[in-house]
């Protein structure tokens, strides 16, 4: 790690078939840069490192039995949410460079009880992004039925 | 390198057959607190939050045939998670193996400056933890590993 690396305390690896098309569309669709590359002496990529905003997301290529890509496991056993500060981006031009880059939507934008605007959609190899901004104002109520509890008190 | 304010997150949720009984485990084998619970009206899980650090992950439950466990997809992981340690990484290792994690790799040194571990939990989910014990730089990492090294963070 570099002497100035910025640690992030809990980080997602998502498994891809082809890791180097996993790079390009997500500049491409998010406007990720690739922060890191590392690659064996037979010149196979066998790690990444890709983010915006200050954070990053590992890049890996499959490693079967126990890592696949959601194109082999046919589901995602994990997805990320991908959030940014109020004010840093505008959701819907996001949104709109992510769907013109090929993403699956399955949301389009829409504003959440607890104050997000979050839209969802699969990338090429059926990883899904839940992509949102946060809002500045405090979040309302859950939809009826639903109970919220936050067991060490409320968050700041 | 520049450093980057931080505008943005990447929060990873997970996806369970049995998700308050993860938050149990995930609490007494790695020392995770569990922050945030949506419950249904039939006081089933509808989503959860957890913290370690300043770091967060969401654990839910096998809500559609997209999202589901490793349990499910014969224990395959479609993302594995990692954790940074402040501290004592054998100790962690030791703690979650008392709670019945899996270890997959025992803690060892990597060439990158990093002290890890990896494991996996009761439903197949795949965990990486590294403690930083030295700052390594790029040309070293290569040099130590054989690899070749395009950026570095």
């Amino acid at each position: 790690m570099a002497e100035d690396a910025q640690t992030v305390t809990i980080s997602a690896e998502l498994a891809y078939r082809d890791p180097e098309g996993a790079l390009a569309w997500l500049t491409k669709a998010f406007g990720f840069e690739t922060r890191l590359v590392v690659a064996g002496a037979d010149g196979k990529l066998i790690y990444a490192a890709s983010g915006a905003g200050g954070t990053v997301a590992a890049i890996l290529p499959e490693s079967p039995p126990v890592l696949a890509s959601p194109k082999t496991s046919g589901a995602s056993s994990c997805t990320v949410h991908l959030r940014y500060a109020p004010g840093t981006i505008d959701i819907d031009e996001h949104f709109a460079r992510a769907k013109a880059a090929g993403a699956e939507v399955l949301i389009e934008p829409r504003q959440e009880f607890y104050g997000d605007l979050e839209y969802l959609c699969r990338d090429p190899e059926g990883h899904i992004w839940n992509v949102g901004l946060r809002g500045d104002a405090p979040p309302g109520p859950p939809p009826e039925g639903i109970t919220v509890r936050f067991p060490s008190g409320r968050p700041r | 390198m520049a450093t980057e304010t931080r505008r943005a997150s990447l929060t990873s949720a997970l996806f369970y057959k049995e998700p308050m009984a993860a938050l149990d485990w995930l609490e007494r084998a790695f020392g995770f607190e569990r922050t945030m619970l949506l419950t249904n009206p039939d006081g089933s899980l509808a989503h959860s939050q957890m913290s370690f650090g300043d770091g967060m992950i969401m654990v839910g439950t096998e809500w559609s045939e997209r999202h589901q466990s490793p349990v499910s997809l014969d224990g395959r992981n479609t993302q594995t998670i990692h954790v940074h340690l402040d501290e004592d990484i054998d100790a962690h290792c030791a703690r979650a193996r008392a709670a019945g994690a899996n270890v997959l790799a025992e803690p060892e040194d990597q060439f990158y400056g990093d002290r890890t571990y990896r494991c996996d939990d009761p439903e197949g989910h795949i965990w990486t933890f590294a403690q930083t014990l030295r700052t390594v730089s790029q040309n070293e990492a290569e040099a130590a590993s054989g690899l070749k090294i395009d950026g570095w963070i």
